[in-house]
């Protein structure tokens, strides 16, 4: 893992976990599809867990382990939400409960890609 | 009025058909990683598309004979032949993104498995090829296409940075780091726009049709630029949402269900539904002409008969042809590749495979012994041989930025 890796990985948590926090305030709000919130977040949910298990297989070296180590924490947290999110399409309650953990999420993997 | 009301309709399907699976990844993904700064490059492959098909559709409409007829008479058969096996591979991985793009949308549409949802977008695609007429393909697929506009609402809704879109106009860098990115995205907007296989299908079109030189030039003049131009127009649409909404958050869209995040969040569940049906539809056409395509091709260059106006029983290889591409796309799709990967890379090779196309054409629709009082004037001549040149500098770095770049990937 080097820093540009880790860097573009950490972005690309950040981009899927902001996709789905602006889908989860459409759906809190009754604006999207059932349909479409289901097979976007499965979609995303199944790219954050392929970057989890990419990232975890990974040897960074020991300046960037704790910064990695990080990263895959996120996106195996950000592939569960989102896995949660799938399966409770079109409970508004719920989505408006995980938003705000998956706009977090995404400041976090920013934060690890600034300071990588 | 009927002539006017029929040039209107053919303008305004060209519009809808402009836009395909590969406009879709690319001008979204440009849009969200370099904001306005590749308009440009939209608006360069818009005039090459245009200036091209003109050149294709006078050609076709003066000699009553389609692209690939040209080509085996200007390359010969053995180089035509190559250039044949090269358009045919493009056109079959297009279909093949283009197919499962359709699922895709249907997915993102009814929520439905998507492995049934592959055998419903081959049971359209079939049907519509098989059973519908021209006019009404044109009317539903070209005009539902037309939705598409709902990304041009949601690009005003917006409100974008007028003075960064013009700033976009022309090329620059900006604060890109990552230069061979910005130059594998120039290569995919550009070549994008120019698939062969557009030219491929309005060409034949025009043959099929039976345009006259003495009353439909002026058709086809319109048709290519004012068609195809605007259809740019819904291009540079979904570059200004993607510049406007995805940039500033960050958002990669590696997904046709981030494509349409922006209408979404912008106009609520309606835009969402009107942007999903316009890419269903928009996407569904390009499957239908990159079809036709792959049958026009083969058809032409050897001599066999073919028309979609003939009956599948007077023109039989021509209809095998075709019918074996829908099976080839589906058998793929169906293996689990992705659509968006196979888009990406089937705008790369198709610029590859773009002088094999476009050499030939240009080189006969210039020549006077041939063409006669219809042979490229000034502007025609200048603008195809910049274009050319063009053309030669995609194919040569298509191959080499998609590997740079690990598919635009860094």
């Amino acid at each position: 893992v080097t820093t540009f890796r880790l860097q573009k990985d950490a972005g690309q948590v950040s981009s899927i976990a902001n996709d789905a926090a602006i889908a989860a305030h459409a759906a809190t709000k009754g604006q999207t599809t059932e349909a479409y919130f289901r097979v976007h977040m499965s979609e995303l949910g199944k790219e954050a867990g392929k970057l989890a298990s990419v990232l975890g297989s990974a040897h960074p070296s020991a300046r960037l382990a704790a910064k990695s180590r990080r990263l895959v924490q996120l996106a195996r947290e950000l592939s569960g939400e989102l896995e949660r999110l799938e399966n409770s399409a079109g409970d508004r309650d719920q989505a408006r409960s995980l938003g705000p953990r998956l706009e977090q999420i995404a400041r976090l993997a920013d934060a690890i890609a600034k300071n990588a | 009025v009927k002539k006017l009301l029929e040039i209107s309709m053919g303008i305004l399907a060209s519009i809808g058909g402009f836009v395909d699976i590969g406009d879709l990844v690319f001008v979204t993904g440009a849009g969200a990683l370099f904001g306005y700064q590749l308009i440009w490059a939209i608006l360069v492959g818009m005039v090459g598309i245009a200036v091209y098909a003109e050149m294709c559709g006078r050609v076709a409409t003066v000699t009553i004979r389609p692209v690939f007829d040209v080509v085996r008479e200007r390359l010969g058969f053995g180089v035509g032949l190559c250039g044949l096996i090269a358009s045919q591979l493009v056109t079959l991985i297009t279909l093949t993104a283009e197919l499962g793009g359709v699922a895709l949308v249907l997915e993102l549409l009814t929520g439905w498995p998507y492995r049934p949802l592959v055998a419903v977008a081959t049971a359209l695609i079939l049907f519509s090829a098989w059973f519908l007429p021209f006019s009404v393909i044109e009317k539903l697929f070209g005009f539902g296409g037309m939705l598409l506009i709902t990304f041009t609402v949601a690009a005003l809704r917006l409100h974008p940075h007028w003075h960064s879109v013009a700033a976009g106009l022309v090329p620059h860098f900006g604060h890109t780091t990552s230069y061979l990115i910005w130059a594998y995205f120039v290569v995919g907007l550009i070549s994008t726009s120019m698939m062969p296989y557009e030219v491929f299908f309005y060409s034949s079109g025009v043959v099929e049709e039976g345009w006259m030189p003495s009353s439909e030039l002026g058709l086809n003049k319109v048709t290519a630029f004012l068609g195809f131009g605007l259809g740019g127009g819904l291009s540079i649409s979904l570059l200004v949402v993607a510049a406007e909404f995805l940039f500033p958050r960050g958002i990669d869209p590696q997904s046709l269900g981030s494509v349409a995040l922006a209408p979404l969040a912008v106009l609520g569940e309606v835009g969402l539904v009107l942007a999903l049906i316009g890419m269903l539809l928009a996407v569904a056409g390009a499957s239908i002409d990159t079809v036709y395509a792959g049958a026009y091709a083969p058809a032409q260059f050897f001599g066999w008969r073919w028309g979609k106006y003939r009956k599948p029983s007077e023109a039989p290889r021509f209809t095998l042809t075709w019918l074996i591409f829908i099976a080839i796309a589906t058998v793929v799709v169906l293996t689990g590749a992705n659509p968006v990967n196979i888009a990406e890379i089937a705008v790369i090779f198709s610029a590859v495979a773009m002088p094999l196309t476009y050499v030939p054409l240009f080189l006969v629709a210039r020549d006077k012994g041939y063409m006669g009082t219809y042979a490229n004037g000034k502007l025609a001549n200048t603008l195809g041989w910049i274009y050319l040149v063009v053309i030669l500098v995609l194919s040569l770095t298509a191959v080499p930025l998609l590997i740079l770049t690990n598919m635009g990937q860094g």
